[in-house]
């Protein structure tokens, strides 16, 4: 019997591996991995200028670059041929039936951060409000885990939201319209203050120097194309850096489909998806981090309840693009690329609820991504791109996501999961009011430019079985322990009772790593 | 020279008319074809037919037939969409989606012509479409 299985290698089954570090651990994972050969070496516009050809490294011998041309809606940044790995085979290991939720689920080595925006945001008191643990207790694990993973960042206006400048390395060089911004918000900062709203440097797991035998960000802006960018944080790099050790046991192929609970541990049963047989593996305790949507089935599967509908959370998303008149006719700029730039917090009047947003470039994905949703002929989307889009970037808008939003999510008998529900979110005030605030830096923007994408798009799942002082049935205790079990531990967002609107990716990990440690003491 | 490979060099002219459209482009707009755009709709499939056959202003009607819908678009639409894919990934037309130096005067008119273009392709397109019945 091992001392601990975690089942998941993103964010949380990571972090909770590495909590346990010293125990007999065994990961269980599907575990997708891309073992195409690394050909993209350099800036992704110089490579456009001088390689005569990119159709296997941009589109795809399969096509990967053109799925969304099916009708289907998936994140620009995991259709590419070296990224859909990411997503490979998903709706067949984990099918979902929903009408109104754009649910994206990985089943890759590392988990959807393969694709994250790196954006390493700590929850502070404000947004741990219905957490039933404090800011201070996250405090040495957000350490541990800025540390480990290479946090850039600077001392601005958002410091007071986005904690702790300790070990946070120098930050990435901005593009020409971002400093643009931040020139004109420093001149107005008066009137940005009064309006509640701050802008400042994005923090992001990325590196700006060599950090852990890793090196830093070369501006290659192939984020939308490469994975595995050695400056750009991944769990996988953690994960791997454990197997090398000897400090994990790590098995793939293995899809985990339930547990149950015996006098002395746990028995977990899994699918081998090599052999097509099941299999079964014992612990003395039982990390469950297989994604708030998965875990949540795993959960479900294992009661055999297929009447249980379980909330489940995404931050819902705003796009506004913005144009700054004077740069109409810039030359492209390749700084200007995938990577958040900027971000803003807007404090609400009256809620004193936050929402964030991310300034973004428009250089990531393929202009023919772009071009086909423009409101005007073809021949006229070539000239915006050469002339417009530089004078554009897009500010992505998040806001929280709470329990009473009543998304949920139910197992049904064919073992496909059911996700319904409609939720509101009074998007118009938040939008008029950034849409004012860039006004007043001299962009043009407008309101109904906004695109709200369906719920689900964010792909920041989280809340089906959340961390309550109290916990009831399909809840879990603030060790994110699962309610009526002993050893049974949730350690990804389906323990978030709420969402912040702010990317919860360094909380994941930081709550995943504060679990692990403490049950490692417990296992002793 | 088969059906495809007319469609693609007529689409082809219709939007990069100064660029000679090469076999690798032909070729894999073929292979997309097979792996992507197996079940189109018979309709849709006619109106293509149409506006190669007829020579009709492509882009006037795929920015009409764009508007129109709100869903998926158009097959007439996918298509260039494949053709635009296929010839970004080429260095030979990275001007065509990039300007490599400032031309802020250029740029604004440049701007400003694009929106009449785009009115003057509606008009026409919407034209187009209700004189021929597309779907």
């Amino acid at each position: 019997m091992r001392d601990a299985i975690v089942v998941g290698s993103g964010p949380a089954g990571t972090f909770a591996a590495l909590g346990l570090a010293g125990k007999d651990v065994l990961v269980l994972d599907v575990g997708r991995v891309d073992s195409g050969e690394q050909t993209l070496d350099t800036n992704l516009y110089e490579l456009r200028q001088t390689k005569p050809d990119l159709f296997s490294e941009l589109i795809g011998k399969n096509f990967e670059s053109l799925y969304n041309l099916r009708g289907e809606n998936l994140s620009l940044k995991l259709k590419a041929p070296r990224t859909s790995f990411i997503v490979r085979g998903w709706k067949e290991l984990s099918p979902v039936v929903s009408t109104n939720f754009n649910v994206t689920m990985s089943f890759a080595q590392g988990g959807l951060a393969n694709a994250w925006g790196a954006g390493a945001y700590r929850y502070d008191h404000h947004d741990l409000r219905n957490f039933p643990i404090s800011a201070l207790e996250l405090e040495p694990f957000y350490k541990n885990v800025t540390r480990r993973i290479g946090v850039a960042g600077t001392a601005d206006d958002l410091q007071q939201f986005f904690g702790s400048m300790d070990d946070v390395l120098e930050p990435l060089r901005l593009s020409e319209p971002a400093s643009q911004i931040l020139d004109l918000y420093n001149r107005h900062k008066e009137w940005f203050h009064n309006q509640s709203i701050y802008i400042g440097r994005t923090r992001l797991a990325v590196l700006t120097r060599n950090f852990r035998n890793r090196n830093p960000y070369q501006y290659d802006n192939l984020e939308f194309f490469k994975p595995y960018n050695p400056a750009i944080y991944n769990p996988v790099f953690t994960l791997r850096e454990m197997i090398r050790e000897g400090s994990i046991d790590y098995r793939s192929e293995l899809l985990v489909t339930s547990f149950r609970e015996i006098t002395d541990g746990v028995v977990v049963e899994v699918r081998n998806l090599r052999t097509g047989s099941a299999e079964q593996f014992k612990c003395r305790k039982l990390f469950l981090g297989a994604g708030a949507i998965n875990t949540a089935k795993i959960v479900l599967q294992s009661a055999n309840d297929y009447q249980t509908r379980l909330p489940l959370l995404d931050n819902p998303i705003s796009c506004l693009p913005i144009l700054s008149p004077r740069r109409i006719g810039s030359a492209l700029d390749p700084l200007d690329g995938s990577l958040g730039q900027l971000n803003l917090v807007y404090e609400q009047p009256g809620t004193g609820e936050r929402i964030q947003a991310t300034l973004y470039g428009t250089t990531g994905p393929l202009r023919t991504d772009v071009l086909f949703d423009l409101p005007i002929s073809l021949d006229a989307s070539l000239i915006w791109s050469r002339y417009l889009l530089p004078a554009v970037s897009l500010v992505m808008i998040f806001f929280p996501a709470s329990e009473g939003q009543n998304k949920s999510l139910q197992l049904t008998e064919s073992g496909a999961l059911n996700i319904d529900g409609e939720i509101t979110v009074d998007y118009v005030p938040v939008e008029e009011m950034l849409v004012r605030a860039f006004r007043h830096l001299g962009f043009l923007c407008h309101r109904a430019l906004c695109y709200r994408p369906q719920i689900g798009s964010g792909l920041h799942y989280a809340g089906t079985l959340p961390m309550k002082e109290c916990p009831a049935l399909y809840q879990t205790d603030r060790d994110g322990r699962l309610s009526g079990t002993r050893n049974i531990f949730v350690v990804d967002a389906a323990c978030f009772p709420w969402l912040p609107a702010k990317n919860h990716t360094l909380t994941i990990m930081a709550n995943a790593l504060r679990i692990g440690t403490r049950q490692r003491m417990d296992l002793q | 020279m088969n059906e495809l490979a007319a469609e693609v060099a007529y689409l082809h002219k219709a939007v990069f008319c100064r660029q000679k459209l090469d076999d690798a482009i032909v070729e894999r707009y073929e292979l997309a074809h097979r792996s992507l755009l197996i079940e189109a709709p018979s309709e849709e499939q006619r109106t293509v037919r149409m506006v190669v056959e007829q020579k009709l202003d492509v882009l006037a009607v795929e920015f009409a037939l764009r508007r129109r819908r709100t869903t998926q678009h158009h097959l007439l639409t996918m298509k260039l969409q494949i053709l635009f894919y296929l010839v970004e990934v080429r260095s030979h037309y990275f001007r065509s989606f990039f300007n490599l130096s400032s031309h802020p005067i250029k740029g604004t008119f440049a701007l400003m012509g694009s929106i009449i273009l785009s009115i003057w392709r509606a008009v026409k397109g919407f034209y187009l479409v209700w004189r021929y019945r597309f779907a």
